[in-house]
């Protein structure tokens, strides 16, 4: 099915190829930022389905925060996408009951499998 | 190691430390040791000088005795010429006999004194005397029945005057030893004093020996906590140095991987597209090798090349192959991290391969991944039940990057690239150390 997503990610061409991803899967994707204060401002606006969330985010900012405040008041979760995923990280975003975490590189299929989980 | 070493450095210190330390105490021990002595002949000399004192004191109280004798025997023979009873003589002898033990103890006592000697030796001239002229005055009184002719005999004055001579005579000695007397109490003092200063001197060392102790204890707790911080910083820092690493690489991974995603999605021919799609799929196997390492946690430089195989393998036939059947016969192996690229870059062209050419129309696909040991060697091995490769197939010469990859990577792992002919299908492995030393 399809979902409205929102892409956080602070590299324009990373950005740029995730977009490209979600659409070849069949998503649209309705709000793309690259740091968590545009990102709040855009997901308040038109609330997405779910947010594909970078946890190192641009102007310093910090994508797991932005993913608990947009749980904890929009109800929206998120797939985290980074490099470094540590352990420490995913039980503290435990709580905000998160789609997964995905490593960097990302190729079509394990995108694929972890939104599939998201589709309720 | 070089001489530049600062582990080895730090060792030489150390033992540097070591060998003052222990010169430090054994000189501590030797010291308290020459301390104890001091304290002890000190004390026994004082022992001696006091007993010494004491000595002075007996010699003093013999001299008094023989005088006290002599006056008993004098009163005694004053009784019997009064009285002529006979009891009074039997009084004389026994103080005859004092006078003669006491004299003889005092005697024994001043061995060492040439002056009390002589003195003592004039002493029993003139004891000899009184108590001779005593004795005529007793004989007298007991033949006349009365005392006039031992009157007689005292009024010639001999006795008076051997008596005058002995109280000057124990006078003198008395003095002497008198003397004696002070001078050894003096030196006790001082060396009673001296005693005291010792045992203070030894509690002082004693305390001193016991808060440099402390000290250096204390000290070298501060330094071991000291240590333990640096180490758990320096941990500290390099964990969060690792993490800053492998973040950045699997970042710059992915914009690689995005590029030529993006380009590929650009391309209209086919051959084009192919080609890069080839190319994402070894940048991801690369990728894949990173992951896996990180994961090892704590362990850097391991890589298990089983696990490996098996998820790579897994990975493409199932994003890759609809329908093909994956076979696996993997041991878990420790690789090192030099042999880890090349060694996931030579999977990924045989199982693309195999995929790719391995399949046959008139049966389902099935291909068979084995690594594992071989002798000294490891082995990897991809097979497939397709076609079977065409006649006179020579990897090397053969215009296929894919092909020339393999054999270029299995020379890099210092192995072999070996194409096997089987019933059906084809077979292709690769055979390297085991160590790459």
């Amino acid at each position: 099915m399809t979902m409205r997503i929102m892409v956080v990610e602070d590299d324009a061409l990373i950005a740029l190829d995730m977009v490209s991803l979600l659409e070849d899967l069949g998503h649209e994707v309705v709000a793309e930022a690259a740091d968590a204060d545009t990102a709040w401002d855009l997901a308040e606006q038109g609330k997405p389905d779910l947010a594909l969330v970078d946890i190192r985010l641009a102007k310093n900012t910090d994508g797991g925060q932005l993913a608990r405040q947009l749980y904890d008041r929009l109800g929206v979760r998120s797939l985290f996408v980074s490099g470094s995923i540590t352990e420490d990280f995913r039980q503290a975003m435990a709580t905000i009951n998160p789609i997964g975490f995905l490593g960097k590189p990302v190729t079509r299929r394990t995108l694929g499998e972890a939104l599939s989980s998201a589709a309720y | 190691m070089t001489a530049g070493d600062p582990t080895e450095t730090h060792g030489t210190d150390r033992q540097a430390a070591r060998e003052r330390g222990f010169r430090l105490l054994a000189g501590t021990v030797a010291g308290l040791f020459a301390a104890f002595a001091t304290l002890g002949a000190v004390f026994l000399w004082y022992d001696s000088t006091a007993r010494w004192v004491t000595h002075t004191h007996l010699v003093r109280a013999g001299i008094t005795d023989v005088m006290l004798s002599l006056t008993e025997a004098e009163s005694a023979q004053r009784g019997y010429l009064l009285t002529g009873d006979a009891n009074f003589v039997a009084r004389l002898d026994k103080a005859k006999q004092d006078t003669e033990a006491s004299l003889q103890a005092v005697e024994r006592l001043t061995r060492d004194n040439p002056e009390q000697q002589a003195r003592i030796a004039r002493l029993k001239g003139q004891m000899a005397l009184r108590l001779g002229v005593i004795d005529q005055t007793v004989a007298a009184r007991r033949t006349a029945g009365d005392a006039v002719a031992a009157i007689r005999i005292i009024r010639e004055g001999r006795g008076v005057a051997s008596m005058a001579e002995i109280r000057r005579i124990i006078a003198e000695m008395d003095v002497s030893e008198l003397r004696l007397e002070a001078d050894r109490q003096r030196r006790a003092a001082a060396i009673r004093t001296l005693v005291v200063l010792s045992m203070a001197g030894f509690a002082i060392i004693l305390a001193l020996l016991f808060i440099r102790a402390q000290r250096d204890l204390s000290l070298d707790r501060e330094a071991e906590a000291e240590n333990g911080e640096r180490l758990r910083k320096l941990l500290a820092d390099r964990t969060l140095l690792l993490d800053e690493v492998n973040h950045r690489v699997k970042n710059s991974l992915q914009q690689i991987a995005s590029v030529v995603r993006l380009q590929s999605r650009n391309v209209k021919e086919e051959e084009a597209r192919d080609a890069l799609e080839k190319t994402l799929a070894r940048i991801m196997a690369v990728g894949r090798v990173h992951e896996q390492l990180y994961r090892a946690g704590g362990v850097v430089g391991a890589f298990d090349a089983g696990q490996y195989a098996e998820s790579l393998a897994r990975e493409l036939v199932e994003s890759l192959g609809d329908g093909v059947d994956l076979e696996t016969e993997v041991e878990p192996a420790q690789l090192d991290l030099r042999q880890a690229v090349p060694l996931a870059l030579i999977l990924n062209e045989l199982i693309t391969n195999a995929l790719k050419y391995g399949r046959s129309p008139d049966r389902p696909c099935t291909i068979r991944v084995t690594f594992g040991t071989q002798g000294e060697d490891f082995r990897l091995s991809v097979s497939d039940n397709g076609a079977g490769l065409p006649d006179g197939f020579m990897p090397k010469s053969h215009k296929s990057l894919g092909m020339r990859a393999i054999d270029a990577l299995a020379r890099q792992l210092q192995g072999r690239f070996l194409v096997e002919e089987q019933e059906v299908g084809a077979r292709f492995a690769v055979v390297f150390p085991r160590s790459t030393a």
